[in-house]
């Protein structure tokens, strides 16, 4: 989007050629009187027609495409005139990811630039949790005078991925037939022991358990714990609510939740458990229903990084909008033996009820929970025990609640809930 | 440019030039038929002087008028930091810590919110830290026998109302008797689920 | 942005210009000794205000005072000169005073206005002296140039530090705009020289009306 203004900042200097032109005449010195000649060039400079056109080019270098949590980035950015005119004067401010700090250097640059001519400059970002995309960079070019002004954007598609693998999704035990890695209480022909019985006709000879026979003489079957795929939705609550940080420079619940929601993609794309995406709030809708293999990943990765509900900028919508009926659609759209990961920090009261509606309705949740209060406020004590009662509250219900410390990994966290649920 | 203002500009200049022109060539001088004008006011001196007034006067007008109207230049955003959002309980602080205006308190339903909010948020941690029943729970803070701390008990409670005490220290510390209860009482519902994690 | 003073290299540059103009119109060595004592009193300001800005306060308020003490001294020296002297002086001194503050700046909420009274008051300075004839034509012209080309600088370091922030590298715009603007005034000044070339006797009265209403239209003509 391209404005054009007139900055007005010569306003006025006409003025010095009055002012000149009246001493001159009122003190009779025509020396002075020709300083008024100086002052009518300088009114006449900033109206020379010579507002500049704006044709850049813009290139970003990381030096780490793929980061850790923590480490530094340092982006190089070079712009170049790719136009036939001179621009004098050129401003630049690069878009920065929105949940990034600039630790070092600036992203700002101010270059003069002939045409075909480049300039460069860098800066340092320390990478959190997530994948971070970089906005179209803001220009603003004045021409020679400074007086007219032109305000536009250049873009150059730009990522920082930094997702760490989770050693294992904590899968719960609703499952469809495909065959998978979630261990079942079913017995049937898995691979981990689950029992002995007697032998029945039509058993598969290879169970048997020949070695008992020799023993005791005795026809015995040995089953196994059948394993069967899990279908899994992660869900992610992005409604306006969902959009808090504990403080200044930290990211809010939803960017935690988003980066969650990858790090889990990646570990279910080694399985093959299907896995799909929804989200709770946000002006669209947001669903993949569940699916297997390389492509499905892909659709999903993609809808995390572009889709305008995943947005690391909160919605539009008024504070006590209505979500019911999006979670009725959700409910919906889920089909009957398809888990869900509800990805929410649970600062309101309807979280707690979606993730209780769709545990009735047969669908078993597992509520990853971003922990984003801070206790240094009133408010901030309240919220923090509000919270603290909404985790009791599922696990009474029998929903797995992971209370999950954005500053430590979400693989430890996803670890002790694992040893928690099955003591 | 516009028209108006090209057209403007070269009589302007042309004038000036002609102007300019009589200064060195006095001849041509006697062709401008100013010298009749000037004695109809009263003299030349007082033309002159008429309009230097005149100028100083658009001086100071057209400096004004850059005061009044300013520079038009654009805003660029900030992205040298993490987008910024309200913390959990951003509204409670907001509400509790800035203080409310006459309108507010007059017709709004802001204190009566306030209220509710905390009291649900200790009913549940009292059910679950003590063990009460819903009802014990209710009634421990109806009577205000739920904590220590006066201000936040008569907070809640409809039958104990804040003492002498307590509306001293909220007037000592600057806020209103409300802003002071709810502040304790936030705090210590958080105290009593501090217990229990 | 982590520096957000108006910059320092277009600052400097301001009041030097600002400095420069006064040096072309005040001849004399009393003024011009006056002047360069009031240089280091300005010096001593500015950079006292910055330091205190970026939370030096005690050195920055003892250099601060210490400027204007110069700046006293530069002053009651004055008051030996003549009254032309004086009345070519002190407006301008006093304005890059005010130019200095804007810059410094003292009041963020008042650096524009600072730096368009400061170069105004450096103005009424150079006109002064060519009322009192005290300077050569190519150095009242010089004077003329130099303040407007001061005021171009220090509302550069304003407006580019909105947008890009002291911490970038800003250097290259400031010296296109300021040479930009020298340029533009050196040309004026050749001009009017050219037209002054030619015996100046007086200025008869049909002239003088007719350059009155040619003011009139071009101020209407060139209002930004």
């Amino acid at each position: 989007m391209t404005t054009t203004r007139k900055t007005r900042r010569w306003r006025g200097v006409i003025a010095v050629a009055l002012f000149a032109g009246a001493a001159g005449l009122l003190f009779k010195r025509p020396s002075v009187l020709l300083l008024s000649v100086v002052g009518v060039a300088y009114a006449a400079y900033p109206q020379l027609p010579t507002e500049p056109t704006v044709s850049l080019d813009l290139e970003r270098r990381l030096s780490d495409e793929d980061p850790s949590d923590g480490d530094e980035v340092t982006v190089r950015v070079t712009v170049r005139n790719t136009g036939t005119g001179i621009l004098p004067d050129l401003r630049l401010v690069d878009g920065v990811p929105p949940m990034l700090s600039v630790t070092g250097g600036t992203p700002r640059h101010a270059a003069t630039l002939r045409p075909g001519e480049s300039t460069s400059f860098s800066y340092t970002v320390t990478a959190t949790q997530g994948t971070h995309r970089f906005e179209p960079a803001t220009v603003i070019a004045r021409d020679i005078a400074g007086a007219a002004e032109v305000e536009t954007e250049v873009a150059a598609e730009t990522t920082i991925e930094c997702v760490a693998e989770v050693p294992e999704v904590p899968l719960r035990d609703q499952t469809s037939q495909l065959v998978g890695r979630i261990v079942t209480d079913q017995g049937g022909s898995g691979v981990e022991f689950h029992r002995t019985r007697e032998y029945e006709r039509g058993d598969d000879m290879s169970r048997i358990d020949w070695r008992r026979f020799a023993r005791t003489g005795d026809l015995t079957t040995t089953e196994y714990r059948e394993e069967r795929a899990a279908s899994v939705v992660l869900c992610l609550d992005v409604r306006a609510s969902a959009y808090r940080s504990p403080g200044e420079g930290e990211p809010h619940a939803v960017a935690h939740s988003l980066a969650a929601a990858e790090q889990l993609l990646s570990s279910l794309a080694e399985t093959t458990d299907s896995v799909g995406l929804a989200s709770l709030g946000g002006s669209e809708a947001c669903w993949l229903p569940p699916g297997t293999g390389r492509d499905q990943v892909t659709r999903a990765r993609k809808l995390l990084a572009t889709h305008p509900s995943l947005s690391p900028y909160p919605p539009d919508e008024p504070a006590a909008a209505d979500h019911s009926s999006a979670l009725t659609d959700l409910r919906r759209r889920l089909g009957n033996e398809t888990q869900v990961v509800l990805f929410s920090p649970l600062l309101d009261a309807f979280a707690v009820e979606a993730a209780m509606q769709l545990e009735a309705t047969d669908h078993a949740t597992t509520v990853v929970s971003p922990d984003v209060t801070s206790p240094e406020t009133p408010g901030g004590r309240l919220a923090t025990t509000e919270r603290a009662n909404r985790i009791t509250t599922l696990r009474e219900s029998g929903i797995r609640t992971v209370d999950w410390d954005p500053s430590e990994p979400l693989g430890t966290a996803l670890i002790h809930a694992q040893e928690r649920w099955s003591r | 440019m516009s028209r108006a203002r090209t057209l403007l500009g070269t009589l302007g200049l042309v004038a000036f030039v002609v102007g300019v022109f009589t200064v060195f060539n006095p001849a041509f001088a006697a062709a401008v038929p100013v010298q009749g004008v000037a004695e109809s006011i009263g003299g030349p001196w007082v033309f002159v002087a008429a309009f230097g007034v005149l100028a100083v006067a658009v001086v100071v007008a057209v400096l004004l008028a850059r005061g009044v109207e300013g520079i038009d230049e654009s805003r660029p955003p900030d992205p040298e930091d993490v987008y910024r959002v309200p913390h959990p309980g951003q509204e409670f602080d907001d509400f509790v810590e800035d203080g409310v205006g006459v309108r507010e308190r007059l017709f709004g339903d802001r204190h009566q919110q306030t209220r509710e909010r905390v009291a649900a948020a200790a009913l549940t941690t009292l059910e679950r830290t003590r063990g009460l029943s819903r009802d014990e729970a209710r009634d421990a803070i109806a009577r205000g026998t739920w904590t220590e701390d006066a201000a936040a008990a008569s907070f809640l409670s409809s039958r104990r109302t804040p003492g002498l005490s307590e509306r001293l220290v909220a007037v000592f510390r600057g806020e209103s008797t409300f802003q002071h209860g709810a502040r304790r009482a936030a705090r210590e519902v958080s105290r009593l689920q501090g217990g229990d994690r | 942005m982590t520096d957000r003073n108006p910059l320092a290299v277009s600052s400097v540059a301001s009041v030097l210009a600002g400095l420069l103009a006064i040096w072309f119109v005040a001849t004399s060595s009393l003024q011009r000794n006056a002047l360069l004592v009031a240089a280091l009193g300005l010096a001593g300001v500015g950079i006292g205000i910055r330091l205190a800005r970026y939370d030096h306060r005690l050195v920055g308020a003892i250099l601060g005072a210490g400027g204007l003490g110069g700046l006293a001294v530069a002053f009651s020296r004055l008051g030996r000169g003549s009254l032309a002297q004086q009345l070519e002086f002190y407006p301008g001194v006093i304005g890059l005073l005010v130019l200095t503050a804007g810059l410094a700046p003292v009041y963020r909420k008042y650096e524009r206005p600072y730096v368009t009274v400061g170069t105004a008051l450096v103005f009424v300075s150079v006109v002064t002296a060519g009322v009192v004839q005290s300077a050569t034509i190519w150095n009242l012209l010089a004077g003329g140039v130099a303040t407007v080309v001061a005021w171009d600088l220090g509302e550069q370091a304003i407006n580019l530090r909105n947008h890009v922030g002291g911490d970038a590298r800003t250097w290259p715009v400031e010296l296109t705009h300021a040479s930009a603007a020298a340029a533009v005034g050196g040309g004026a000044m050749f001009l009017a020289i050219f037209v002054e070339n030619a015996n100046v006797t007086g200025v008869p009265l049909a002239g003088l009306g007719v350059m009155l209403g040619a003011a009139v239209v071009l101020t209407t003509a060139l209002y930004n």
